[in-house]
């Protein structure tokens, strides 16, 4: 037991203390921990901005219930806001129902089926072909109106908002307390033209600048290419409606399939292109860009000899064509411009992509979208598919009940609804599509868009019309951000590197006070104002004098190393006094650099470089070089490697003078011929710098961007590497320089290896700087997303990309979203080598330590 | 190798320097008055101006061909090699040449002179004039005709004419703006009730009523105002000068237009200071003009300096609490210190990730939501649901935070423990330690966080071009209108006016010098910033190693 002392504490904690203290703590824990999540929000949110990129499409069944009618499909329709559906059948009568309720609503017959032999969907027209051999255009929409309550009709006064009924044949929909919307099936006939007098198989048309064009397949064989036109009498106010054009017989120009009449007549894009099918799997694209002359462009094969073509479509922009065949593949067809293009206009159509079923079964009907590349798919057991024509993403995959044959197929005008029609009934499904055309592949992978050769990386993000489809492949983006680091690194790593070793080990402590500061400082200078420099100073100069600036690269250290030697001519007692100056003479040493540079740079230009190294540098699209040889860009390239190597091995080369200006000399000798060899041979065996790491110069460039970003990233790197070499313990370097070692060796074999870590880190914090640059690069680079590594053009980055679109992408869009993920890869690529280099720096701490 | 060491460091010193001088030359240089130089070509044309730039080019051949016989051959004897210098000339007078500068080839150049008279006026609209003056004139009748006579009345005339200028534009921007923006507010005000309590509910209607009265009143005053703008404005376009330039063509300018107008050749070194300070004050206090390239970047220092000041505001505290949650409260731990790494790392993010933070979460989801909620009656148009002042603050808050926080660490745990526990024995509270003990010895540290953060806040660009700033603000975010701080206002900024100068403006050869001044300015407030931290952190180093021993 202890005793009792009798001492106790007398005084109390007095009240608004202990108050003060709970206040305080509670604040400052809950403010603490608020402001550390607020900071975590930045990365929680980029995630959730691209989460619904991932997520796929979402279908929800929207009910079934049985038409009014039955016999073949012909055309069918639904209206933007999915509350009438309309049908066509071969009965010629078209009807509208309203799809909540099923109650007709119209019913209205449009011709007489003995005298139509075709019916064609032309951008929601129907086209019809008469046997007499006319044509006629007819237009079936749902027509919508909003109505003030007081025009509408006294059933719809008692209407909930957004609950619809239906009176004499017409939907009304209450939209708010004060409107409703009136909808109602509108059937308008153009007028009848005359092609010939056999009966139209087949017709298709397209809308051109100067009209609709018409192409179609009459009884006899020929080929009718019309542009429909129409005047207006300006007495009269009658319009004239007129066909031009010219009528060419199949058998001309394809004799030998003309047998038959063709089973599909499309016209493609602008009516730049006529394609005849034949369920066999046969196309005969012709060149109809001149409408008097159609000519024979090539024939295709579009399916294996024995399945034949059950269904055909073209997606937007009517480029791309969508075969569907009785395997249940779907083929995806459009043309390209391959240098060895055999048709004579220089195109070819190819297959770019193939959707196969789940389980073989034909495909019935394909539809497309009329806002983007998304189509839908109905095959013959019933299932309906909902892909993207470019991702190849699978959107949606549903399925229509066995007791019903599959018919027709459509996509809803705002891509949120599925229409499927089956002999019986119809059936729908509301969709909302997501994203489709991102999927992992489009974003790192080399897509075939439309139109390409081939698979490319391709950053396009903003369209000029809306058959244009956003190219959105980050990959260009992210090369282009690796390309500005490691040109960036290549200049500001061994400048820093170098010196921070100096600064450490050999600057008197006087200078190092004041010259780290003032380095420092150059890490505040906004990038803003670098970026200008670079892009309105420094080009300029550089375009001006390229060869000189690439010359200093050459020159400045055979300066410094002519400094050196003049040094060690001094008598030792001037030496040593003038120790403290050596930096002096560093600087002193630069301009003779300058001079020689500009006094070699002509001399280069003339012997290596044919005269011009801009011209000399130029390519053509392909990376082929044009002008001279590529003997002069080896040499100059070798040459620094070669002196480099020549240095580092020149205690092992025994024929080498021991010491001073002979051994210098005939080191440079040696070096000089070794590039000069090893040029010849890399030219000999056919390899040419240009191309790849040179190429064509641009006035905005990565040298420039490279150089600037350097001053950006030098301050960081230095500043770090100066820590940690400064952090290693005198007494190791005593004990070195104990030991005989000169005060260099100290430094390189020393010094280094134990601040080796800490170097590394500084590097990878200055890499992390480079990668997230912004101004500088959209300032100085050009922005052209390009997949070159040419030192000598632009490129555009992730950031920059987002500084200059998310401004205008539009809030939640695809596009919008796509910038988030270019930021969530910034963000990514940033924290993942902090954090690297900030674990390196830890276990570097821990060890410097120890010793 | 040693030398190649110190060379690398000499580099990177020449590197920092060579820039600064550069903008530091340029900027300074940019508004001493130049003199005006008249060339006369072979080819007989006639130019005037400031010389702006040099440089060398090789003459196309054709251009020699397309000379006379005669002038060609003295100009083949002036060329070297085929080559020639050349002076780049601000030509102004852009409403009559369309052109802002012009290449004088120096092989063309037949004679050079500096004309007494000729002066530069810099104008409201289409840039610089250059001319010699010739006749002083008030309602169409000549009053002076001698160069020295007109000046000496323009000189007169001038200052009435700018105070007239500042009244008119004081009128048209205050006054009737006002009664502009009280009609609209009025406007909105009905607009809300509306959509309260229903169209055409007694409410609304009681307040369409006012609205319209109001109407009635502002429109009445209204044409007072104008009268009274028309009036100023009327007199300010009685006199003109008439000015003869280089090519013969006589041009008239209204003083009206007119900002300054000297006698460049005639300027004694006095003359030049004054006109050199008055072009520096109208750079830092006035508006900008001509599509930002002529007038000056006060609004611009402005929103640099309040965005700064609102950022400083809300960093400052909330890194403070961080740090001494995680130095004094938290227990130390596997996770304060994940956190502690990931605050670090944060500080290495690219700023454009926290713009497009700030555009997503602050602009849309935050700003929009105010919107909804309470100005309905503004919609569609956003009020806080797009980039502005506060939005533009609270992102570099969030991007500065790191930099406060890590500093703000440091400087606590470089408070010695003992001191702590020696507060702690005498019966202090925690608090009472934090307070009186703690934060007052690691204030200097505290403030050299704040002061980087200010510094790298002032010099961020482009997270800004996301969440506010913008080339030109009608109206300056902080004025004389309540509530007097307008935090959803969009604001100018000096790093992207920097920005939008250098590549943006159509006439980026005029905006050049400009661009250097502004880059000046910007440097200069963000030296200063970084100055002081380096000082008060030399200080701080040395406070604490005295008293550790």
């Amino acid at each position: 037991m202890p005793t009792f002392t009798g001492l106790q504490r007398t005084r109390r904690t007095t009240r608004a203390v202990a108050i003060a203290d709970r206040v305080s703590r509670w604040t400052i824990t809950i403010g603490g921990i608020a402001t550390i999540l607020a900071v975590a929000t930045v990365c929680l949110f980029l995630v959730y901005v691209v989460l619904p990129l991932l997520v796929g499409g979402n279908v929800t069944p929207a009910g079934s219930r049985p038409t009014p009618a039955t016999g073949t499909l012909l055309a069918a329709g639904e209206d933007d806001y999915r509350q009438l559906a309309w049908t066509l059948r071969d009965d010629g009568v078209v009807r509208a129902w309203a799809t909540a309720s099923g109650e007709v609503l119209a019913s209205e017959p449009l011709y007489t089926p003995a005298e139509v032999a075709t019916v064609q969907v032309h951008d929601g027209d129907l086209l019809l072909g008469y046997r007499d051999g006319q044509i006629q255009e007819v237009t079936v929409r749902v027509s919508s109106q909003v109505i003030g309550l007081a025009d509408a009709p006294p059933v719809t006064q008692q209407l909930a908002v957004g609950s619809a009924t239906t009176t004499a044949g017409t939907l009304y929909e209450r939209t708010s307390p004060s409107t409703v919307r009136r909808q109602q099936l509108e059937v308008v006939r153009g007028a009848k033209l005359a092609l010939g007098e056999h009966p139209v198989l087949h017709v298709d048309g397209a809308d051109t600048p100067g009209g609709t064009m018409i192409a179609a397949v009459t009884g006899d064989g020929t080929l009718h290419l019309k542009t429909r036109s129409e005047t207006v009498n300006l007495m009269s106010d009658e319009i004239t409606v007129t066909l031009a054009g010219a009528s060419v017989r199949l058998a001309e120009l394809v004799p030998n399939l003309a047998a038959q009449p063709p089973d599909h007549v499309l016209l493609a894009g602008a009516g730049e292109n006529v394609y005849l099918l034949w369920n066999h799997g046969r196309l005969v694209r012709l060149d109809t860009r001149s409408l008097d002359e159609p000519r024979f462009a090539e024939e295709v094969q579009l399916v294996p000899a024995g399945s034949s073509i059950t269904s055909v479509s073209f997606l937007i922009g009517k480029q791309s064509l969508l075969v569907g065949d009785d395997r249940g593949e779907v083929g995806l067809w459009f043309k390209t411009k391959p240098a060895d293009a055999a048709p004579p206009d220089g195109a070819t159509l190819v297959k770019a992509r193939a959707f196969l079923p789940a389980s073989p079964a034909p495909v019935v009907s394909v539809h497309a979208s009329v806002r983007s590349r998304l189509f839908t798919v109905l095959r013959g057991d019933g299932t309906t598919q909902v892909l993207h024509g470019t991702s190849e993403r699978l959107v949606a995959s549903v399925q229509i009940a066995s007791d019903d044959r599959p018919a027709l197929v459509r996509l809803g005008a705002k891509e949120d609804g599925l229409l499927v029609l089956g002999e019986r009934g119809m059936h729908r499904w509301d969709l909302s599509p997501g994203h489709p055309e991102v999927t992992f592949a489009s974003t790192f992978l080399p897509i075939w868009y439309e139109g390409y050769n081939g698979p490319e990386h391709v950053w396009q993000s903003t369209s000029g019309s809306d058959d244009f489809e956003p190219k959105l492949g980050l990959w260009t983006l992210i090369f282009g951000t690796l390309k500005a680091t490691l040109y960036c690194l290549l200049f500001g790593v061994p400048l820093a590197l170098l010196a921070a070793i100096y600064t450490s080990e050999f600057l008197h402590p006087r200078w190092k006070a004041r010259i780290k500061p003032s380095i420092e400082l150059m890490a505040s200078l906004p990038s803003v104002v670098l970026g200008f420099l670079a892009a309105l100073v420094f080009a300029p100069i550089v375009e001006a004098h390229l060869m000189t600036l690439l010359l200093l690269l050459l020159t400045l250290p055979i300066a410094f190393l002519i400094g050196a030697h003049l040094w060690q001519m001094l008598p030792p007692r001037w030496r040593t006094v003038g120790d403290r100056f050596r930096l002096l003479g560093g600087i002193l040493a630069l301009p003779l650099g300058l001079l020689l540079a500009m006094l070699l740079a002509p001399l280069a230009e003339g012997l290596l470089f044919a005269g011009d190294l801009q011209a000399w540098l130029v390519t053509d699209g392909d990376g082929n070089a044009l002008r001279g040889s590529a003997y002069g860009g080896w040499v100059f390239a070798l040459l620094p490697l070669a002196g480099l190597g020549t240095a580092l091995l020149a205690p092992r080369l025994p024929f080498l003078p021991a010491r001073g200006l002979p051994r210098i000399g005939a080191g440079a000798l040696v070096a000089i011929a070794s590039a000069t060899a090893l040029a010849g041979l890399c030219t000999g065996l056919g390899f040419d710098l240009r191309g790849s790491l040179v190429g064509t110069f641009d006035q905005r460039n990565s040298l420039v961007v490279g150089f600037v970003m350097g001053f950006a990233v030098i301050p960081i790197i230095y500043t770090i590497a100066e820590d940690a070499l400064s952090s290693v313990p005198a007494h190791l370097r005593a004990a070195s320089l104990g030991a005989g070692a000169t005060p260099w060796q100290t430094a390189v074999r020393i010094v280094l290896p134990t601040a080796l870590s800490g170097v590394f880190s500084a590097v990878m914090i200055g890499l992390g700087r480079a990668v997230g640059e912004t101004m500088i690069v959209l300032m100085a680079a050009g922005n052209t997303p390009v997949l070159e590594l040419n030192i000598f053009n632009g490129f555009r980055t992730l950031s920059a990309n987002i500084a200059t679109e998310l401004p205008e992408a539009v809030r939640d869009s695809t596009h919008y979203r796509m910038l988030y993920l270019a930021a969530l890869v910034l963000f990514v690529m940033t924290f993942a080598l902090n954090t690297a280099a900030e674990v390196i720096r830890q276990r570097f701490r821990k060890r410097a330590f120890q010793l | 190798m040693l030398w190649l060491c110190g060379g690398s460091l000499g580099l990177c010193l020449v590197m920092v320097f060579g820039l600064l001088l550069l903008v530091f030359a340029q900027g300074f240089g940019t508004f001493w008055p130049t003199p005006l130089v008249q060339l006369e070509l072979a080819d007989g044309t006639v130019r005037l101006g400031e010389v702006t730039r040099a440089s060398r080019f090789e003459v196309p051949q054709d251009q020699l061909a397309a000379l006379p016989a005669e002038a060609r051959q003295r100009a083949e004897a002036r060329l070297q090699d085929g080559w020639s210098e050349r002076r780049q000339l601000r030509t102004g007078n852009y409403d009559l040449t369309f052109e802002h500068f012009h290449w004088v080839p120096e092989y063309l150049v037949e004679r050079e002179s500096q004309p007494e008279w000729a002066v530069l006026v810099e104008r409201r609209t289409w840039g610089r004039f250059y001319g010699t003056p010739i006749a002083f004139k008030a309602d169409g009748e000549v009053l002076a005709s001698e160069p020295a006579a007109v000046l000496e009345r323009l000189a007169a005339e001038l200052p009435a004419t700018h105070e007239r200028f500042a009244r008119a534009a004081h009128l048209r921007k205050h006054e009737i703006g006002r009664l502009s923006d009280r009609e609209e507010e009025a406007r909105l005000a009905a607009r809300a009730v509306e959509l309260r309590h229903g169209t055409d509910s007694t409410r609304h209607r009681a307040a369409l009523a006012e609205l319209e009265q109001l109407v009635a009143a502002a429109t009445a005053e209204r044409t007072a105002l104008e009268a009274d703008l028309q009036r100023v404005e009327t007199e300010n376009r009685r006199r003109s000068v008439v000015l003869r330039t280089s090519t013969g063509a006589e041009h008239e300018l209204s003083l009206d237009g007119i900002v300054r107008l000297f006698p460049a050749n005639r300027l004694s070194f006095g003359d030049k200071v004054s006109i050199y300070v008055d072009r520096w004050s109208e750079f830092l206090f006035d508006d900008p003009r001509e599509s930002n390239t002529e007038g000056g970047v006060w609004p611009a220092i402005f929103g640099t300096v309040l965005m700064t000041l609102i950022m400083s505001l809300l960093v400052v505290p909330f890194g403070v609490l961080a740090a001494l949650y995680m130095r004094e409260y938290a227990k130390a731990g596997l996770v304060i210190s994940a956190v502690r790494i990931a605050v670090n790392n944060l500080a290495g993010v690219p700023s454009i990730v926290f713009g497009v933070f700030g555009l997503g979460f602050f602009c849309y989801i935050i700003g929009g939501t105010i919107d909804d909620l309470f100005y309905p009656e503004r919609q569609p148009a956003p009020t806080f649901g797009k980039g502005a002042l506060i939005w533009a603050s609270l992102t570099l808050a969030l991007l500065t935070l790191p930099v406060v926080i890590v500093a703000t660490e440091e400087a606590l745990s470089a408070v010695p423990s003992s001191m702590r526990e020696g507060s702690y024995a005498c019966g202090a509270s925690k608090w009472q330690t934090i307070r009186r003990i703690v934060l007052p010895r690691a204030l200097p540290g505290i403030m050299t966080g704040a002061i980087l953060a200010m510094a790298r806040g002032a010099g961020e660009v482009a997270p800004l071009m996301l969440v506010g700033a913008v080339k030109l603000a009608p109206e300056l975010p902080l004025d004389g209108e309540f509530p007097y701080l307008h935090p959803s206002r969009s604001f100018m900024h000096l790093g992207f006016h920097v920005f939008d100068l250098g590549f943006q403006s159509q006439n980026s050869e005029a905006a050049k010098p400009m661009v250097f001044t502004t880059t000046l300015l910007l440097i200069g407030v963000i030296t200063i910033l970084n100055v002081t931290a380096i000082w008060l952190r030399s200080r701080l180093r040395r406070r604490f190693v005295s008293s550790q021993f």
